[in-house]
């Protein structure tokens, strides 16, 4: 009997991962959000594994359904989705909503993982000891900004190569399992740490006015409201975004009424 | 006069690059402020305050994070138009900040335009396959349509503004009146909010909110660095990895016996 069994070459998953983590975000859209990046990567295997135009266009308008998700974490998945479709290209019955419904099921704890552990904590960690160093005048403050993309890539083209060994099965006993959930667990301890030391160094909101009195001192607000709590204002101001943001996500009108109340502020005298 | 336009050709293809999303993470930092401070401060020969000013704008989007890949406020674009502005006209660092909010702003929009375009390129790219029924399509598409939506979103705002920028904020600085000026570093001040407000309600565990306020509170009355802050945090969190790994071991010991 003859061996048709088309197997993917190392070369393939590099060529795969390599256009998937440099470009999983161009050509996203508000329709499908990342599903041109991630099809447009996988294509490499498509073509190598599908030899007629139907399962060839098939194949592909499976891979550029809705998909969006944080993109090291995302790396698994893009490794596991090339291996179920070998296994498919090889004659396994795996019918197009298996491959579909793994994408859209682990799209959403995977985002939820990334932006804890990559964005969340990791960039704001890595960009606020940039900028200690950058504002004491310290060149090195360039070099420690570059620390995330070197340190994200490695663990993306790990995540990469695990999710295309393990198969699908052992992702979500990864993500079930102990290590991940206490890695994540204490990381999200550290990020909400960092979160309030963080604002509360860099947020400024102070009150300039004074209330004048008829036989004595004036009145200096900021003053009685440090003697209460000290940085109260900025607390305030974060869980008000905060709240706002939980009912609607619409953070330019946050920008812009900052930018306005401080202006208006300013105008009279009290910011 | 040659010199900025060199300026203004580098700054706009960093952005050009950081706007197309290029290698995910690394496009984060190629426009953070820190790094093109440096790098537009050595080119205009005064890397010091390029780097200074840099920090100040850094600041305000240090806690911004984009879940599910919206962009609140641009920091990349504000440091690469207002830096090189600020140091051409020799603007205070503080006024630079104040500068660079609007392009934050614009930024923001500008990745939703670039986002709603692209829908029209899906469309067409579906229309290409269904003719070529070959994988390569889908490739040469995003090498070609995002890319060109990027660029022609990028390049030339960048270019201009930093082109005619100087000029521009030279002639009319004097004449912003001072609450304008004050108003926007009250803003630069406050901004931060936001970033740190988005963090929050990504990492959200109801559990750890208390670690938030010793955090702030700790740094409220204790003016630790974030340097020190991060050493605290991290102990933080190695206690709590070890002891969520001890207590399993423990109640699996129990079982089994």
């Amino acid at each position: 009997m003859e061996n048709t069994e088309t197997k993917l070459t190392k070369k393939d998953l590099r060529k795969t991962f390599f256009r998937y983590y440099t470009f999983c975000e161009l050509g996203s859209n508000y329709e499908r959000m990342q599903a041109v990046p991630f099809a447009a990567s996988i294509s490499y295997c498509l073509e190598k594994l599908y030899k007629t135009k139907k399962d060839r266009l098939d194949a592909m308008h499976r891979q550029l359904q809705f998909f969006n998700t944080e993109g090291t974490f995302g790396s698994m998945i893009m490794g596991a989705t090339v291996s179920m479709e070998e296994q498919k290209a090889n004659g396994m019955p795996i019918p197009s909503e298996t491959i579909t419904g793994l994408k859209t099921g682990l799209m959403g704890p995977v985002a939820g993982i990334g932006d804890t552990l990559i964005w969340g904590t990791f960039k704001t960690i890595i960009g606020s000891l940039a900028v200690t160093l950058a504002l004491q005048g310290n060149y090195l403050s360039s070099l420690i900004e570059m620390l995330f993309p070197i340190v994200t890539y490695v663990i993306a083209y790990n995540l990469f190569f695990s999710g295309y060994n393990l198969g699908t099965k052992s992702i979500k006993d990864i993500m079930k399992g102990g290590l991940l959930n206490q890695l994540i667990d204490a990381s999200s301890a550290m990020g909400l740490f960092m979160m309030g030391a963080l604002s509360s160094s860099y947020v400024t909101f102070k009150l300039i006015t004074k209330i004048k009195m008829p036989h004595s001192d004036p009145i200096v607000l900021q003053k009685v409201l440090d003697d209460i709590v000290p940085g109260l204002l900025p607390l305030l101001t974060i869980f008000a975004i905060y709240f706002y943001l939980k009912k609607k996500q619409n953070y330019i009108a946050v920008v812009l009424a900052v930018l306005v109340l401080s202006l208006i502020g300013a105008y009279f005298g009290i910011l | 006069m040659n010199n900025l336009v060199l300026v203004a050709t580098v700054c706009g293809l960093l952005q050009f690059l950081s706007f197309s999303e290029f290698g995910y993470t690394f496009s984060e930092k190629i426009t953070s402020a820190v790094v093109i401070g440096t790098i537009v401060g050595l080119m205009m020969g005064d890397p010091k305050t390029g780097l200074l000013i840099g920090a100040q704008i850094e600041l305000l989007y240090i806690g911004m994070i984009y879940p599910g890949g919206i962009v609140p406020a641009d920091g990349g674009l504000a440091a690469v138009v207002a830096i090189p502005i600020a140091i051409k006209t020799g603007l205070d660092p503080k006024a630079a900040v104040s500068l660079g909010i609007p392009f934050g702003i614009i930024g923001g929009l500008l990745y939703e335009l670039k986002k709603t375009i692209n829908i029209f390129g899906l469309h067409k790219l579906e229309d290409m396959i269904n003719k070529s029924g070959d994988p390569k399509t889908i490739r040469k598409y995003q090498d070609v349509f995002p890319v060109l939506v990027a660029f022609l979103l990028s390049f030339p705002l960048v270019f201009l503004s930093v082109y005619f920028g100087p000029s521009v904020v030279g002639a009319i600085i004097s004449d912003i009146p001072q609450w304008i000026m004050h108003g926007m570093e009250v803003a630069g001040g406050i901004l931060p909010a936001l970033g740190f407000a988005i963090a929050v309600s990504v990492i959200m565990k109801r559990k750890y909110m208390p670690l938030f306020f010793a955090g702030f509170f700790l740094v409220e009355y204790f003016k630790i660095t974030p340097m020190g802050a991060s050493i605290f945090g991290a102990c933080i969190a190695v206690y709590l990895f070890m002891n969520n790994k001890s207590s399993k071991k423990g109640k699996k010991e129990e079982q089994t016996n």
